[in-house]
C-alpha cells in the first residue's frame, strides 16, 4: 500500500522537467515537418505544371530532408503517453475519454494516412502517374498536419475544457459533445497560430539551406528557385502568426486572464492598457507583483494591451492582483477573488468525499448522496482550487512567461522583416551576389525561429501553471505518488538519449545538405 | 475506421499504380512491388530505417518495459481503478498541507 502522506514535493517539479524536455524535444521535428510539407508540395506542384527535369530534382531533395526529419521525428511523441500513464495517472485518469477520443483519431490517421503516403512519396516516382504522386506529397503535408490537429485539440481541452462533464462514480470527466471539444474555439486559435507557425520553420530552413549553396557557389538554380518559394510562404506565414497570435492572445485574456497578466507582468490592471515592448524584470524570481510596483526601464505601446486583448483601445485587462482579488468585467459580470475559489474547491472535494462514502454506504436510500451531488455539481467548476493552499500559487512565474512572450514577439518581428528583404533581393536583385551577411543571416535565423517557437510554447504552458487542466486539476493533484528519484534516472535517460539522437539527426541532415540534390533527370 | 482507412488507402493506391510491366500483375502484387521496390533500393533509407528500429526497441522495449510502467495498473485492483483515483485525489488535499 502507498503512503499516501508522502507526496514528495520535488517529484511533480522533476515530472514537470520531464514532460516539458520531451514536449521541446518532440516539437524541434513537429513544425520542420509541417512546414517543409508545403514547400515540397509547391516545388512538386511546379514540377506537375511545367514537366521539367528541374522540379523534379528540385521535389526530390526536400523531400528527402523531409524524410530524414520525419523518420527522426517518428514516436517521439509516444514518449509523452508512457509520462502520463507513469507520472500523471491521477490526470490520465480524471481526463478519461476527452484526451483519449482525440489521440485515438490521431493515431489511426497518423498511421495510415501518413504512412500510406510517405510511401507512395518516396517509392513511387515510377510507379504512380505524376498527378497521383503530386497528391499523396500534398496529403502527406495534409495527414501531417491532421494530426497536428488532433494533438491541439488534446492540449486545448486542458487550457479551456469545453464539452464534458464529470462523473463522480467512475472519477472521470465524460465526452458530451465531441464537436464542442473538437472545434473548441481555443483550440481553431492554436491549430491556426502553431501550425501557421510552423511553415514559418519550413521557410526558414529552405532559405537558410539555399542561402548555404549560395556562399559555396553550387546548386544556384536550386537556391534562387528554393528561395523564391520558402520567402513567399515564410512572409505570409509570418504575417498569419501574427494575426492568428492576436486572435490567440484575445481568447486568452478571455478564459486564462492570469497567463496574459504574468506574459505582460501586469500586476494592477484597468482600461487604456499599454503593452510592454520591453522591461528589466529579474529573471530568477517571482516579482512582488502585491506592491504593484512597474517594472524599472519600461518602454510600452499606448492603448496597444487593451487592443490585444479586447479589440478596444479603451478596453479592460484584469492585473495579477485584480484575478487574485476579484473584479468586475466590463460587462458586469463579478469574478470571484481567489480565495473564494480555493473555498468553492475545498466544498467540491469534500462534497466528492461524502457522496462516494454515502454511495457506498448500505444506509443510505440515496438521498444522502444525492444532497453531497448537488454540492458538488455546484462547485465542480471551482474543483481544482481545493488543492490550493495559498493563492499566490495560482501565479505563474513571471519572468519565464515575460520575456518568452517578447522573444516570441521580437523573432516573428525580425523574421516578416528578413523575409522582406530576402524577397527584395530575390526578385529585384541578384540574391546569388547579395551581401554575405544576408546569407549568414539566413542561417541563423534558422535556431532564432526555433527558439521563437519554443517559447511559444514555454508562454502556452507556463502561463497555464499550477493547472493540466484549467481550474479543475492542478499539477499537485495531476501526478503520481511515486518517489522522486525514479524521475530523475529517466530524465537523464532521456537528456542523454535525446542529444544523442539530436547529434544523430543534425549529422544525416548536413550529410544530405552537403550532398545536396541528385541530378538524375538532366 | 482503421478499416476504412485501409480499404481507402489500397483502393486510390490500386488505381494509381501503372507501371507497364505491371499491368497485367494482380492488384496485390501491385501494391507489394511498390513497398519491394521501394524497400530495396533504398539508400539513405536504409540508414534511417536502422535508425527508427533502434529508436523504437529503446523507446518500447527498454523505456516502456524498465522505467515506464501503467502506474494505475501496478497499484490499483483492477476495475477498482476509480475507486485508487478517488481515494488519491480526496487524500492529496491533506498530503499538500503537511
Amino acid at each position: 500500500m502507498l503512503n499516501l502522506l508522502s507526496i514528495d514535493a520535488s517529484m511533480i517539479e522533476w515530472s514537470r522537467a520531464q514532460f516539458a524536455l520531451t514536449a521541446i524535444y518532440h516539437w524541434l521535428f513537429v513544425p520542420l515537418t509541417l512546414g517543409l510539407a508545403v514547400i515540397m508540395g509547391i516545388v512538386e506542384t511546379c514540377y506537375y505544371r511545367t514537366r521539367k527535369p528541374f522540379w523534379k530534382d528540385a521535389a526530390k531533395f526536400w523531400q528527402k530532408l523531409f524524410g530524414v526529419n520525419f523518420a527522426m521525428g517518428v514516436a517521439t511523441g509516444i514518449i509523452l503517453e508512457f509520462e502520463f500513464g507513469t507520472n500523471w495517472s491521477n490526470y490520465s485518469w480524471f481526463v478519461g475519454d476527452i484526451f483519449g477520443a482525440p489521440l485515438a483519431v490521431e493515431g489511426i490517421v497518423a498511421f495510415f494516412m501518413e504512412s500510406t503516403f510517405v510511401a507512395v512519396m518516396f517509392f513511387g516516382w515510377k510507379k504512380v502517374s505524376v498527378g497521383f504522386h503530386l497528391a499523396s506529397t500534398w496529403l502527406t503535408g495534409l495527414g501531417a498536419t491532421i494530426s497536428a490537429w488532433w494533438i491541439l485539440v488534446a492540449n486545448a481541452w486542458m487550457q479551456y475544457p469545453v464539452g464534458c462533464e464529470f462523473n463522480p462514480d467512475t472519477m472521470r470527466n465524460e465526452m458530451m459533445s465531441f464537436a464542442e471539444v473538437a472545434l473548441s474555439p481555443f483550440a481553431i486559435d492554436k491549430f491556426c497560430h502553431t501550425v501557421i507557425s510552423a511553415w514559418i520553420i519550413g521557410a526558414v530552413f529552405v532559405v537558410a539551406v539555399s542561402c548555404w549553396y549560395l556562399m559555396k557557389g553550387r546548386e544556384k538554380k536550386l537556391a534562387v528557385e528554393s528561395i523564391k518559394i520558402a520567402a513567399i510562404v515564410g512572409l505570409v506565414a509570418s504575417v498569419g502568426a501574427a494575426l492568428t497570435g492576436h486572435q490567440s492572445a484575445a481568447r486568452v485574456a478571455e478564459v486564462q486572464p492570469m497567463k496574459l497578466a504574468a506574459m505582460e507582468a501586469l500586476y494592477n490592471g484597468g482600461v487604456d492598457q499599454s503593452l510592454t515592448g520591453i522591461a528589466l524584470i529579474n529573471p530568477f524570481e517571482q516579482p512582488d507583483y502585491e506592491k504593484g510596483e512597474e517594472a524599472s526601464m519600461k518602454i510600452a505601446v499606448p492603448y496597444a494591451l487593451s487592443i490585444l486583448a479586447t479589440n478596444d483601445p479603451h478596453g479592460y485587462v484584469p492585473g495579477i492582483n485584480d484575478i487574485l482579488n476579484g473584479y468586475t468585467k466590463p460587462d458586469g459580470t463579478v469574478e470571484l477573488s481567489m480565495d473564494e475559489k480555493i473555498e468553492r474547491g475545498k466544498k467540491a472535494i469534500e462534497a466528492l468525499a461524502a457522496y462516494r462514502q454515502a454511495k457506498f454506504a448500505s444506509s443510505d436510500d440515496g438521498s444522502i448522496a444525492a444532497s453531497h451531488l448537488k454540492v458538488l455539481q455546484e462547485n465542480m467548476p471551482y474543483f481544482g482550487y481545493g488543492y490550493i493552499r495559498d493563492k499566490g500559487e495560482l501565479v505563474p512565474f513571471v519572468p519565464i512567461n515575460f520575456y518568452a512572450f517578447r522573444v516570441m514577439v521580437g523573432v516573428g518581428c525580425l523574421l516578416i522583416l528578413f523575409f522582406m528583404v530576402v524577397l527584395f533581393f530575390v526578385y529585384k536583385k541578384d540574391i546569388t551576389a547579395a551581401p554575405k551577411w544576408l546569407h549568414w543571416s539566413a542561417i541563423i535565423m534558422v535556431p532564432l525561429a526555433y527558439i521563437a517557437s519554443e517559447s511559444g510554447w514555454l508562454v502556452a504552458e507556463f502561463g497555464r501553471q499550477p493547472w493540466t487542466i484549467q481550474d479543475m486539476l492542478p499539477t499537485c493533484a495531476s501526478v503520481s505518488n511515486l518517489q522522486s528519484s525514479s524521475v530523475i534516472i529517466t530524465f537523464f535517460i532521456f537528456l542523454v538519449l535525446f542529444t544523442t539522437m539530436l547529434a544523430v539527426e543534425i549529422n544525416i541532415l548536413l550529410k544530405q545538405i552537403k550532398k545536396g540534390p541528385e541530378h538524375e533527370n538532366n | 475506421m482503421l478499416f476504412f482507412w485501409c480499404f481507402l488507402d489500397i483502393f486510390v493506391l490500386s488505381l494509381h499504380i501503372n507501371g507497364y510491366t505491371m499491368k497485367k500483375a494482380g492488384f496485390w502484387h501491385r501494391v507489394f512491388d511498390l513497398y519491394y521496390d521501394g524497400f530495396r533500393s533504398m539508400t539513405l533509407g536504409k540508414v534511417l530505417w536502422t535508425v527508427i528500429l533502434i529508436k523504437l526497441f529503446i523507446i518500447f522495449v527498454v523505456l516502456k518495459v524498465f522505467f515506464f510502467p501503467d502506474f494505475l495498473k501496478e497499484n490499483a485492483r483492477e476495475g477498482e481503478e476509480s475507486d485508487f483515483v478517488a481515494t488519491e485525489l480526496i487524500n492529496r488535499v491533506e498530503e499538500l498541507k503537511d
